[in-house]
């Protein structure tokens, strides 16, 4: 606990603490994005490092907050931290204020740090664990600290990624709580002047960037899409594990979770399997790269037909609609196809838009538009007749941002 | 209460020992009408176990694993039976149903098979993962890769049609490994051969007036090609299918370095993709399968099974005008 932090607020800051965690962890988990500004004022400058210089910075900060829609989480180490939806320009007010108050010198400004939730969810773990006295030398570290902190030191960064730098980071992720890479994203029917979004199901997805940077820091596995593909099969067979518990299965509700082919024939999904009965199955949507697909077709010919003789509803994950021609007109039997939306898409003209058209299937319910993360895609959805979205501004309008 | 006996060595059990559970459910089968199903070979055997698990532990049944492989569900339900059957010949596998008491003689054959069988052989020594790239690293310069030539009947006689430059990830991993860490290796040996194209190294028994067709590992395009090693037409990169996602960013850099693409893994499942409007190339690579009889290829004559395969791979080549692959010395 931070020295200088009066005791009757300890219990307070350790509440905030906990909650800005859970907030941290709760938009990893569903995507929703949220700026934040960490101030960090327990390393205010030496002769500045006084109670009540904080207590003047926060009831300077305060009212610039409290009419906005952000939070201020008062944290056990002093530290200040604001959270706000997107795009959270009250917080650039609130950083340029604190330098006037406290002077605007280098080191000053690097008391405030800002951060993006969903995707340094990791760092603000870290910051709240700071904060709450855990990252004291010779304290037994966490299971997630160990996680966050083992690839720093990484020997091996910079160089090409090898089998033996994949049987390493294997043993890592074994130990490693992985819900912080966690994403659930939801696909919601959204029609035009139609009411809100209808939730159809929700999407389990890995941070896979994220957790390759903190697996093999500084290493990139674009060289070698083979090792790549096999730390995706062992994060697949960690995903599916974790849902083959009672717990788990308890108030399921549909769901999605993209997969290799190869991992349908691995046992943790036939436990997955015994486990759900068949009306579960049915809300259960198993989704194929078309990459993947590509890359092991017998794989993929034992994971469909598995799949259809069970009952779980299939999709095409996440194509760029360059690739469209290289699938077959009947999805090759599968369910949905799941379109990933890019601006190139916006810059068709008439008969590369009338081509992309022909090549979705004609029961438009069957197509789903991902990456739909500003209103202008939705609305190249609608034209195309496309009614089903997934991305950030789903989430948003679900969260009511 | 038994006394303490005297020490002796203990003999082995017999190999064919069952467990009391088996030997219950025998007994019961021999006792009581139940059904069964035995799968001697399925396609993926953790999917057969499943599903005849599944059938057991709904019905009271047991699946027996002789040591010579398969499956045997035993004092199962009708019920439960059909469904796992329904199941495992979905998947394309084979499975044959039992009925007892009056398929006993079937179950006491395998029983009795089941003693003479030896015990589960000890997995081949597989290379080590970690390392593999040092030791191809460590290879020899002819080690990891071949030369084996395109070739079709026409008329009475073989035309050839090219010869590719293989890799040969066996030399590097060998037993049952993962298809990643197979990908991987693939990937290892490909970069050794293009490292070599680009010095110019191209094997010795290269014949020069037949194209050459370059394996590929599967990797983001790189910014420079070497050229082919001369200026005749039909140099092609033979890519793994997995690279079809950036199929038009290595056909431009292909062709600004003189060559044309190729195609390795395809299947019958995807045998519609071997069209240019699809898939760009000159040759499309296919391990044979009773499958690809089935299929439509689109264009036979740019197709090629590789490894030839058995004679219904020649029938099928020579009635349809596919192209195979030989080693030099065939």
């Amino acid at each position: 606990m931070n020295a200088l932090s009066p005791p009757r607020e300890t219990a307070a800051a350790n509440r905030d603490a906990l909650a800005l965690a859970t907030l941290a962890r709760e938009s990893a988990a569903t995507g929703v994005e949220r700026r934040v500004l960490h101030l960090r004022l327990s390393t205010m400058p030496a002769g500045r490092n006084r109670l009540h210089h904080q207590r003047l910075l926060r009831e300077a900060l305060l009212p610039l907050l409290r009419p906005t829609r952000a939070r201020l989480f008062d944290l056990p180490s002093g530290d200040l931290v604001a959270v706000s939806p997107p795009p959270g320009e009250h917080l650039e007010l609130v950083r340029a204020t604190m330098l006037k108050l406290l002077g605007e010198e280098e080191e000053t400004a690097a008391m405030a740090q800002e951060l993006r939730l969903p995707t340094q969810a990791a760092a603000l773990l870290a910051v709240v664990e700071a904060a709450l006295g855990l990252g004291g030398e010779g304290r037994p570290a966490s299971q997630m600290r160990a996680w966050m902190q083992a690839p720093a030191a990484n020997p091996r960064a910079g160089k090409p990624a090898t089998a033996g730098d994949i049987l390493a980071a294997e043993a890592a992720l074994a130990r490693a709580d992985l819900s912080v890479h966690h994403r659930w994203q939801t696909v919601c029917a959204l029609v035009d002047r139609g009411p809100g979004p209808q939730v159809l199901w929700r999407e389990l997805r890995l941070a896979e960037a994220d957790l390759e940077a903190a697996l093999l820091p500084h290493q990139s596995l674009d060289p070698t899409p083979w090792l790549r593909r096999r730390l995706r099969a062992r994060l697949d067979k960690r995903a599916l594990a974790q849902w083959a518990r009672p717990e788990e299965l308890r108030g399921f509700t549909p769901r999605a979770i993209p997969l290799l082919p190869a991992s349908v024939a691995e046992e943790e999904f036939m436990r997955l399997d015994a486990m759900l009965p068949a009306g579960m199955r049915l809300q259960l949507t198993l989704g194929f790269g078309l990459p993947d697909i590509l890359a092991d077709p017998d794989a993929f010919d034992i994971a469909r037909r598995f799949a259809r003789l069970r009952g779980y509803r299939t999709a095409v994950d996440d194509v760029d609609a360059s690739l469209l021609p290289l699938l077959p007109p009947d999805l090759f039997g599968l369910d949905v196809l799941k379109l990933h939306f890019t601006p190139a898409l916006l810059e068709l003209d008439g008969p590369g838009r009338a081509a992309l058209e022909a090549s979705l299937p004609a029961e438009r319910e069957r197509v789903v538009l991902s990456g739909a993360d500003e209103p202008i895609m939705v609305g190249w959805g609608w034209e195309r007749g496309i009614t089903r979205f997934q991305g950030r501004m789903i989430e948003q309008r679900l969260s009511g941002g | 209460m038994r006394q303490m006996q005297p020490s002796h060595p203990s003999p082995s059990p017999p190999a064919a020992t069952l467990s009391a559970g088996l030997t219950e459910m025998v007994r019961r089968c021999q006792a009581a009408e139940c059904a069964g199903l035995e799968v001697p070979a399925p396609g993926v055997p953790v999917i057969a176990a499943a599903a005849l698990e599944e059938a057991a532990n709904s019905s009271g049944g047991l699946v027996w694993r002789p040591r010579r492989g398969g499956f045997w569900l035993l004092g199962a339900t009708q019920g439960a039976t059909q469904r796992a059957r329904a199941l495992i010949e979905g998947m394309g596998w084979a499975a044959t149903p039992l009925a007892f008491p009056n398929d006993m003689a079937l179950l006491e054959a395998a029983l009795a098979a089941e003693g003479e069988a030896a015990g589960p052989s000890p997995p081949a020594a597989a290379a080590p993962l970690a390392g593999m790239e040092e030791r191809a690293a460590r290879m020899g310069p002819e080690a990891g890769h071949g030369l084996t030539t395109l070739w079709r009947m026409e008329g009475a006689a073989p035309r050839l049609l090219g010869q590719r430059w293989m890799v040969e990830p066996e030399a590097l991993l060998h037993g049952a490994v993962e298809q990643n860490w197979r990908g991987h290796a693939q990937g290892l040996l490909g970069a050794r051969l293009l490292a070599r194209a680009h010095v110019g190294q191209w094997p010795a028994e290269r014949k020069p007036t037949l194209p050459l067709l370059l394996d590929m590992p599967w990797m983001p395009p790189p910014e420079q090609l070497p050229p082919p090693p001369d200026s005749r037409p039909g140099h092609a990169l033979v890519l793994p299918l997995a690279a079809a996602a950036d199929a038009q960013a290595w056909l431009a850099l292909a062709g600004a370095a003189g060559w044309g693409l190729a195609w390795n893994g395809l299947t019958a499942s995807l045998a519609w993709l071997a069209t240019p409007e699809r898939l760009p190339g000159e040759w499309f690579f296919a391990r044979f399968s009773p499958a690809a009889t089935e299929a439509a290829w689109p264009r036979p004559e740019r197709l090629a099974f590789c490894p030839t395969g058995d004679r219904a791979a020649l029938a099928f080549a020579l009635g349809h005008g596919v192209a195979m692959c030989s080693r030099m010395e065939a």
